[in-house]
């Protein structure tokens, strides 16, 4: 079966389509929820909502190509993640002014698996947490970011150093350097 | 940020992992049996407040039904059974009986009726004291004007030409459907140093639609046609041999 035969599939409410487009992503989905929320269950719970979420509104999506589906159902479980971190509270940001980007030693993270990595990221606090995976992997720029989270570039901005300030921290505290 | 190739290296690292390389321990098919449960279960549609519905019916019928009430012009629907009974609070007094002279109506169109009939019930409730003096007259055409319905003075009866304050008066019964009666029938002066008394009486209920009236709103009423007058006399074992039978009686009829 293709992806986009199972999205066919999908749109007529068929099970094993819906199966098959679940297995083939529902383990990179989860690893974008453990990203924003670092409890497993409410990550698992959250990635859930988000298939869904999809599987509900699927006749809305078009497919264009491989790689748009992941997109979708990125966008979905950002979505769903912003949510519950709204929800939570954790994203009541204070409102800072950007003092300029934070000097960052350049280094080489190829002594670091992606486990580290991963527990580095999920490691900072959550506002720190919520915008540099925003920016970082997801891409967003900081009016989108301003924009999702209800906040101001500045804050966007400053959020992001000092996450990245922390991140560095971590990183050298793992014997790792930052290459110019 | 300078270290751009660091975040890239962040991206590339974080994107290509899996749960089984991060060592997270993922319940795959018992989530999908969770989700598949999801997407089995139709959607509830909640019960129809039945309830609900009928307090609001209930409350805007309630509603409707005062405003009806409230809103509807009031009307004289004063039956013909009007009778006017006079109080034992005083003796001298307890015994005035109604007189069917229509002198001293003074009343508006839409008072005639009742005033009418006002005459013939007047007439059989006397009847055990039977006003035998009294001369009967024709009726007198009303005048437009309520400040010249004064009674005019025949040779037997002496109407008071405005009443005062005095003394109270019990009840005014007027038709059966009258459930409260008027609690005071008032006396012009009670000392009285002649025979001629004017009555005022206070008309509480006709037909649950009147309401008290202020004494002191006379002679408005009087050039307003609210008010109805009847001669009363006295009965003939208590009169004196000078004694002036008659006096005025008067029903206020208030919008």
């Amino acid at each position: 079966m293709t992806e986009e035969k199972a999205i066919q599939g999908c749109k007529k409410q068929d099970r094993i389509s819906q199966k098959f487009l679940y297995d083939a992503y529902s383990d990179g989905m989860l690893m974008v929820c453990v990203r924003y929320v670092k409890n497993l269950p409410d990550a698992e719970e959250l990635m859930l909502n988000g298939f869904f979420s999809f599987f509900r509104s699927i006749d809305r999506f078009v497919y264009s190509g491989k790689g748009s589906l992941v997109a979708w159902l990125k966008k979905i479980m950002v979505n769903e993640c912003l949510m519950f971190l709204r929800k939570k509270g954790a994203l009541r940001l204070v409102e800072e002014e950007y003092a300029g980007e934070i000097p960052v030693d350049g280094g080489s993270l190829n002594n670091i698996n992606a486990g580290e990595i991963l527990k580095m990221v999920t490691a900072l606090p959550d506002g720190y947490r919520t915008v540099f995976n925003l920016f970082a992997i997801e891409g967003y720029g900081h009016k989108e970011i301003a924009t999702m989270l209800g906040i101001t570039e500045g804050t966007s901005k400053s959020q992001l150093n000092k996450g990245r300030a922390i991140l560095q921290q971590l990183i050298k505290q793992n014997g790792c350097y930052y290459e110019q | 940020m300078n270290s751009n190739t660091t975040e890239e290296q962040v991206k590339q690292k974080i994107e290509s992992l899996t749960t089984l390389q991060a060592g997270i321990v993922f319940g795959h098919e018992d989530a999908w049996d969770k989700l598949q449960a999801r997407l089995d279960a139709k959607p509830t549609r909640k019960p129809f407040p039945v309830f609900r519905l009928a307090v609001a019916a209930a409350l805007a019928l309630a509603i409707i039904t005062i405003a009806i009430m409230y809103l509807q012009p009031k009307q004289n629907n004063t039956s013909p059974d009007v009778i006017a009974t006079l109080p034992n609070r005083d003796s001298n007094r307890s015994d005035v009986m109604v007189s069917p002279s229509n002198h001293d109506i003074s009343i508006g169109q839409d008072h005639r009726s009742i005033t009418d009939s006002f005459h013939s019930q007047t007439s059989i409730a006397s009847a055990p004291v039977k006003p035998h003096h009294i001369k009967s007259s024709a009726p007198q055409p009303i005048s437009p004007d309520p400040l010249v319905q004064i009674p005019q003075p025949t040779t037997d009866f002496v109407p008071t030409p405005a009443p005062t304050p005095g003394p109270v008066m019990k009840v005014v019964h007027i038709n059966e459907l009258g459930k409260e009666q008027a609690p005071v029938y008032e006396f012009a002066d009670k000392d009285i140093p002649h025979p001629h008394v004017m009555f005022k009486m206070k008309v509480i209920h006709i037909n649950n639609l009147m309401k008290p009236i202020n004494q002191d709103d006379y002679l408005r009423e009087m050039q307003n046609n609210t008010a109805v007058h009847f001669p009363l006399f006295r009965r003939p074992a208590d009169r004196q041999p000078n004694d002036q039978p008659r006096t005025l009686f008067k029903i206020n009829l208030s919008n």
